[in-house]
């Protein structure tokens, strides 16, 4: 009893004192003892008050000790050390720690190597189409013009040239410059090859508002003289691979498709003009070689570019004003060809990425998304780290180590790991910039082109910096809890701030997961439905070749000739199925349209001017392209000889629309239909079948809504040429073939184009396809990273509960109600991310639904889909964990105490 | 601090504590409660040594080497401690600068 209370007294010093604890209670029995014999009771009173205070001195010294000590300590360290070496050897720590722990460090860096890599290169395709100025003088000043048409609604057409000069001389106060141009395709002859070669042809002005400026030579005259050879400047590309960068190149003469073109300099490599990939330019002129006479005079044929260069102060919207007042004046002056045309500017930046601005922001996004899921998981990972450390950070901070040092210390794993991500992460951005490029899915000019410029790599350092702000914030707000001391280094409850931290950012995990996925099945289901679309022609196995004769040497009689003698001979090629010859082919480009109208009197719409498209074709070009013949039969087949639109009763295809709206119910084949006004002189052409509607002139649906009139091939004898091949081998086998039937006709002549129509089915929908597999990546990758993240936070939680697991256990809980325990804390965080990840969805959805085709944004069912496979896959990523917490050997966890 | 020579001029002034407690000492090794009983008897009470001031100073003179731990008795709750020659030394030293002080104080008729 005495012996207990004394030593009761005993415990009262401080720690320091505990090892002589047996000597204290001695001190006290003998001081007692004494104060007893020599004093009686007042003696051992007064020697207790004078013991007592005694323990309070104790306690002061040491305290006082304490300070001293610490701030010796302080000292020491900042005189020691500047706090740059200090941080240094914070990172040396850290570096060597995280060595110590390959398997988390690991995981760490390339995850961030991936999101900070994979960041990087979509930040890299989106810089030069979103934030990139134009490499154009004072790009902000620099517009396409775009003729318009105002139909069911505001449709683009191109410039006919009386109208784009008269546009002109109206807007000489709005525009500095406005420059007429359009693409044109050359077979150059080099060294005794033809170079299948394409270029601008532009106003001289086009050349000086775009800045260019030639590095040999000079730039395009302002005029073009019609009776000289026509001026061209080359590309610095094709100066160096064709005529090896020889300066004298300048005053010859090149000929293309039999002209004769006279070189005057050579634009350097920085400038490829707004195509951005043009090899050469020669003039917009009315010359024979470049723009015929009807082409420069007629105010109805409407068909090249224009671009101009606004005067300093003027807006678009200015500019917009004033072309529609011209356009105006010009539908009185020129009401059948010009009511209801008018133009309209826009910045060129805007005519050239308005279309895949959106779809790069919606990757930029996605991508910023997993890159910051990536960093929540590596902080996840660091939390669990630094609560391991807590002891050591504990017993740093009673050995004196200040607040600040302690989240240096933290920190530098954070930035150590941030920065050896970027550094693997580089080299990834780098191949995935290089892939980008090559893949170029937007099809975007070469100014465009992904690079690892300046500006994006400061973005990286920056991205950089900001994962590693993030993961050492997340990480560091977990050692809060480190500093209360040593006693509790085993204890759930300094792990509560941690868990509650780490559930929180697993549940933004979940959302960010739900919504990626979501997106990602929308955009996958956009281009199912694109892929899986009704074209009306045959997808696969189809070759167009082009074959463009030189027009002055090919007269016309002998193109219709050349034209049937290349359709059998390509027929005769074995694996070809069929052949046709046309004017153009599904996809191909180059259609065009006029105004008809339909002999039914009856019908009050039937002179209102409707637009149809022209083709002229083979007898066997249905066959061959795979189009149905609804009703009646094909075009008069084709045998060389000329045919005449002047002719009557001329027997012409025409499309399903045509048919539905004229003859409803009815059949078409017998009915009439004329070029152009019904009260012209043109003859009637007879309709002897019907075709079904295509994609013709686009994917995934025509430009414009006009239908099809399909001509007999030989109504006129043009020079260039489709041949279409229905081929049951591989299309791209037999081009050789056809290009050995075209050598023969002439040696000279190359394949002006070639295509699988399949290839260019896949390259109308690469963007989507693209943009559907990045997304579907990016919803991957998120889903794995909320398993991670999940599986990380329950295990942590089992290890840090297996105590309390064990406790209840031995008191005669079912393993069962263990394992639903902590399913059950799971489906809770689970719950509130799918709830969060729900309307995350829905505004991601929102955001996408202009890139959806046929697919609604608000789709509930897509977002309960991503919220089941979200929560399965959660809840399963739990499982093994919970199961480890069932099979907790009460006896084991209880006696590591 | 716990090895090797050291100069004793070092642990000069020294606190009331330890050189009561090495002038207890000098007599021979003694267990704690007898430090403080010795120490009261020749001040007559004016300095009275804690378990805690003690305790803590013979702690800390242990581990400075001005004295030694003499072993404990056979129930092992009392331990003795003697005065090492370092201790003695330090004693000398400090007894030799009080008596200048002390002299120079008489020398201006302070005392």
């Amino acid at each position: 009893m005495h012996h207990q209370r004394i030593f009761t007294v005993a415990r009262l010093y401080p720690r320091r004192l505990q090892n002589r604890a047996a000597e204290i209670q001695d001190f006290w029995r003998l001081t007692l003892a004494d104060a007893g014999r020599e004093r009686g009771i007042v003696g051992v009173v007064s020697a207790i008050g004078w013991l007592l205070s005694d323990i309070c001195r104790a306690w002061m010294r040491a305290w006082a000790e304490d300070r001293r000590r610490l701030r010796q300590l302080r000292q020491q360290e900042s005189q020691g050390d500047s706090w740059m070496l200090t941080w240094l050897s914070d990172v040396r720590y850290s570096f060597r720690s995280l060595l110590r722990r390959p398997g988390m460090t690991m995981t760490s860096v390339l995850s961030l190597a991936v999101g900070l890599g994979g960041s990087l290169a979509i930040f890299a395709s989106a810089y030069a189409v979103l934030f990139r100025p134009l490499p154009f003088p004072d790009p902000s000043r620099v517009v396409s013009v775009q003729a318009m048409v105002q139909r069911d609604t505001l449709e683009r057409r191109a410039f006919s040239v009386p109208d784009f000069f008269d546009y002109q001389a109206a807007t000489t106060t709005i525009f500095s410059d406005l420059a007429a141009w359009d693409t044109l395709t050359l077979t150059l002859q080099i060294d005794g090859a033809g170079v299948p070669t394409s270029g601008e042809m532009v106003m001289a002005n086009y050349l000086s508002l775009l800045g260019a400026q030639p590095i040999v030579g000079s730039s395009l005259p302002d005029r073009q003289m019609a009776d000289a050879s026509p001026a061209m400047v080359l590309s610095e590309r094709v100066w160096q691979t064709h005529f090896n960068r020889d300066p004298a190149v300048v005053g010859r003469t090149v000929t293309g498709d039999d002209q004769s073109f006279t070189i005057v300099g050579v634009m350097p490599a920085s400038f490829q003009g707004v195509t951005g990939d043009a090899d050469w330019w020669v003039p917009f002129a009315q010359h024979p070689a470049l723009v015929g006479d009807s082409l420069w005079n007629n105010r109805g044929s409407r068909w090249h570019a224009a671009v101009g260069r606004l005067e300093p102060g003027v807006s678009v919207e200015a500019a917009n004003t004033a072309l529609s007042t011209v356009a105006g004046g010009l539908a009185t002056a020129f009401p059948p060809s010009n009511t209801g045309y008018t133009a309209q500017a826009e910045l060129l930046s805007d005519a050239l990425f308005g279309d895949v601005r959106p779809q790069l922001v919606i990757l930029l996004t996605a991508v910023g998304v997993v890159l910051f899921m990536t960093c929540v998981n590596v902080a996840n990972l660091l939390v669990a780290r630094l609560s391991a450390r807590q002891y050591e950070f504990a017993v740093r901070s009673s050995l004196g180590a200040t607040r600040g040092r302690i989240v240096s210390l933290a920190a530098a794993d954070g930035i150590t790991l941030a920065v050896l991500g970027a550094l693997a992460g580089t080299p990834l951005a780098a191949w995935l910039v290089a892939v980008l490029r090559r893949l170029d899915p937007a099809g975007l000019p070469t100014f465009a082109a992904p690079t690892l410029s300046g500006p994006v790599i400061t973005v990286g350092i920056g991205l950089t910096l900001l994962a590693a702000l993030f993961i050492t914030v997340a990480s560091v707000l977990s050692v809060r809890a480190g500093r209360t001391g040593l006693v509790s280094t085993r204890g759930a409850s300094e792990s509560a701030h941690t868990i509650r931290l780490r559930k929180g950012l697993t549940t933004i995990q979940v959302a960010c997961a739900v919504a990626l996925l979501t997106t990602a099945v929308l955009l996958g289901m956009s281009f199912r439905n694109l892929t899986s679309i009704e074209t009306g022609f045959r997808t696969s196995g189809t070759l167009a070749v082009r074959v463009d004769l030189p027009p002055t040497r090919f007269e016309p009689p002998r193109r219709l000739l050349v034209a049937q003698e290349l359709r059998d001979r390509v027929a005769a090629i074995p694996g070809v199925q069929s052949a046709s010859v046309s004017s153009d082919v599904p996809l191909g480009g180059g259609s065009s349209a006029s105004f008809y109208a339909v002999d039914v009197v009856a019908d009050n719409n039937a002179d209102k001017e409707g637009r149809i498209y022209i083709h002229q074709v083979s007898e066997t070009f249905f066959e061959t392209a795979g189009m149905r013949i609804i009703d009646g039969t094909t075009v008069p087949a084709f045998t060389g000889q000329p045919a005449s639109l002047a002719q009557p009763d001329l027997p012409v295809v025409v499309s399903e629309r045509t048919a539905q709206r004229f003859w409803p119910g009815t059949s078409a084949v017998g009915q009439r239909l004329k070029l152009g006004r019904s009260d012209t002189e043109r003859p009637w052409m007879r309709i002897v079948g019907v075709v079904g509607e295509t994609t013709f002139r686009g994917l995934p649906d025509n430009p414009t809504l006009d239908p099809d009139l399909y001509l007999p091939y030989a109504v006129r004898p043009i020079s260039s040429f489709w041949l279409l091949l229905h081929t049951d081998v591989d299309p791209a086998s037999v081009t050789s073939s056809v290009q050995r039937a075209v050598s023969n006709i002439d040696p000279l002549l190359p394949l002006a184009a070639s295509f699988d129509i399949a290839e260019r089915v896949a390259d109308a929908t690469a963007p989507q396809r693209f943009l559907s597999q990045l997304s579907a990546a990016f919803g991957l990758v998120a889903l794995l990273l909320a398993v991670v993240g999940t599986y990380g936070v329950v295990a942590y939680q089992v290890v840090l509960s297996q105590r309390a697991i064990g406790i209840r256990l031995a008191l005669g809980a079912v393993p069962r109600q263990i394992l639903t325990g902590i399913l059950g804390g799971t489906a809770q965080l689970l719950l509130v991310g799918l709830v969060i990840g729900a309307a995350a969805a829905i505004w991601a959805a929102q955001r996408v639904a202009d890139q959806l085709f046929e697919v609604t944004g608000a789709n509930v069912p897509v977002i309960i889909a991503a919220a089941v496979i979200v929560s399965v896959v959660g809840l399963a990523a739990s499982w093994l964990p919970a199961r480890r917490a069932m099979r907790v050997d009460p006896v084991t966890v209880l006696r590591a105490d | 601090m716990t090895s090797g020579p050291k100069d004793a001029r070092s642990f000069l002034p020294l606190t009331s504590a330890v050189m009561h407690i090495l002038l207890s000492l000098t007599d021979g090794k003694r267990h704690g409660y007898a430090i403080s009983k010795e120490v009261a008897e020749r001040t007559q009470g004016d300095v009275k040594l804690g378990p805690g001031t003690l305790y803590g100073t013979l702690g800390r003179m242990v581990d400075s080497g001005l004295v030694a731990d003499a072993g404990g008795d056979d129930e092992g709750r009392r331990r003795f401690y003697e005065m090492t020659p370092l201790g003695r030394d330090v004693l000398a030293l400090e007894a030799r600068r009080l008596a200048e002080v002390v002299s120079a104080a008489r020398a201006k008729a302070v005392i």
